[in-house]
């Protein structure tokens, strides 16, 4: 394996890692589930703040003052107080709403490329910085000679000999 | 005998790509290869999206939903009558304009062969069932789960009202709430079989 591929190799588990790493972070964050004697308003904050208001553009649940974020808000509160999960109300609401009740694109579909292009745009980014800084390492005559697209100063003298001593044979022929 | 052309076939060519070079012309094939597949998907998202935003006209499109009572209908199964189907929401308030007038057109009109449905928006269950009860209708209600048919039938609001013949054409499409009844009787007058 190269430099390059080693890399993108070490690029790729360090992508994983962090993105295991957050889902199980995500999953610590989760309230557990059981019956719950009283809900707060910030234990419905909570959840609504994973949730997007479905009538406006860009507004989260928990910030939102519509009437139907208020009915939003009254059903996490009941379901709370029932004892379920955060994530349970989450997939409810996405029954009813569908997937864009969520903050985040759901990993389905044509929604993947929001997940993958972020991570595909680094990984390029991460190899083009690598060339560029193993380039700008090497010795600058080495560089010059090779940005030129012409040997280095050794190897053209080299070749400067042997074609001046073929030359001279070849008149030496017909001298 | 070997000529000058010969000698100078042998030289080795300094104008010959560094290896490097074609790595170059790769990478920048994948790159805008990728570039290139992202902007055709997002055309082709974008113009799904305004395909599915025109509201609805023509043969009515299908749909399927459960009423808060747990009855399943579907439009295909109402073939040969005349359907009205209501967008509406608990929390819109120009919808408690009509409701009253629904529900008294509905009671009018059932054995006449005329179904009205309600689809609920974007709405709770128990504020849609206070709304109902409020106002004491007795059509087939339902939420419309994902919005899907909302998405069919392109609606931008709610209210929002079709009225379709017994052939499955929508003949009417009432933005807003309806509060005159001679509009309604005219509406109904349509899609009666």
């Amino acid at each position: 394996m190269n430099r390059i591929g080693r890399a993108l190799f070490a690029l790729a588990a360090l992508i994983c890692l962090a993105w295991l790493g957050s889902g199980a972070v995500a999953a610590q964050d989760a309230p557990t589930s059981g019956p719950v004697e009283e809900v707060t308003l910030n234990d419905v904050n909570e959840v609504a703040r994973d949730l997007w208001c479905p009538l406006c553009s860009g507004v989260r649940l928990d910030a939102c003052e519509l009437k139907a974020c208020d009915q939003m808000k009254d059903v996490i509160a009941i379901k709370l107080a029932e004892g379920e999960d955060a994530a349970s109300i989450k997939d409810y609401f996405i029954e009813q709403y569908g997937p864009q009740v969520l903050g985040e694109p759901p990993r389905e579909g044509f929604n993947w490329l929001a997940w993958i292009l972020p991570f595909v745009a680094l990984a390029l980014g991460g190899v083009f910085l690598w060339r560029q800084t193993a380039r700008m390492m090497r010795p600058a005559a080495e560089t010059s000679a090779a940005d030129a697209g012409v040997a280095p100063p050794g190897a053209q003298k080299q070749t400067e000999d042997d074609y001046a001593r073929k030359l001279d044979e070849e008149l030496a022929k017909y001298g | 005998m070997a000529d000058l052309s010969d000698i100078r076939s042998e030289t080795p060519d300094a104008q010959a790509p560094a290896p490097a070079s074609g790595m170059v012309v790769v990478w920048r094939a994948i790159f805008v290869g990728i570039l290139v597949l992202f902007v055709v998907l997002l055309a082709w998202r974008l113009w799904d999206t305004n395909k599915s935003e025109h509201r609805a006209s023509g043969m009515a499109p299908p749909f399927t939903f459960t009423t808060f009572e747990g009855e399943t209908i579907s439009l295909d199964d109402l073939q040969g009558q005349g359907v009205v189907v209501n967008f509406w929401a608990s929390w819109c308030d120009p919808c408690r304009d009509e409701a009253a007038l629904l529900e008294q057109a509905w009671r009018r009109e059932k054995d006449n062969g005329i179904v009205f449905i309600g689809l609920d928006y974007l709405d709770q269950e128990p504020a849609a069932k206070a709304y109902l009860a409020e106002f004491g209708v007795t059509y087939p209600n339902g939420p419309d789960l994902r919005s899907e048919a909302a998405r069919r039938y392109g609606i931008k609001g709610v209210p929002e009202t079709f009225f379709i013949n017994s052939a499955g054409e929508i003949v009417q499409t009432v933005i807003g709430p309806i509060v005159n009844e001679a509009q309604m009787e005219a509406y109904l007058a349509e899609i009666r079989p």
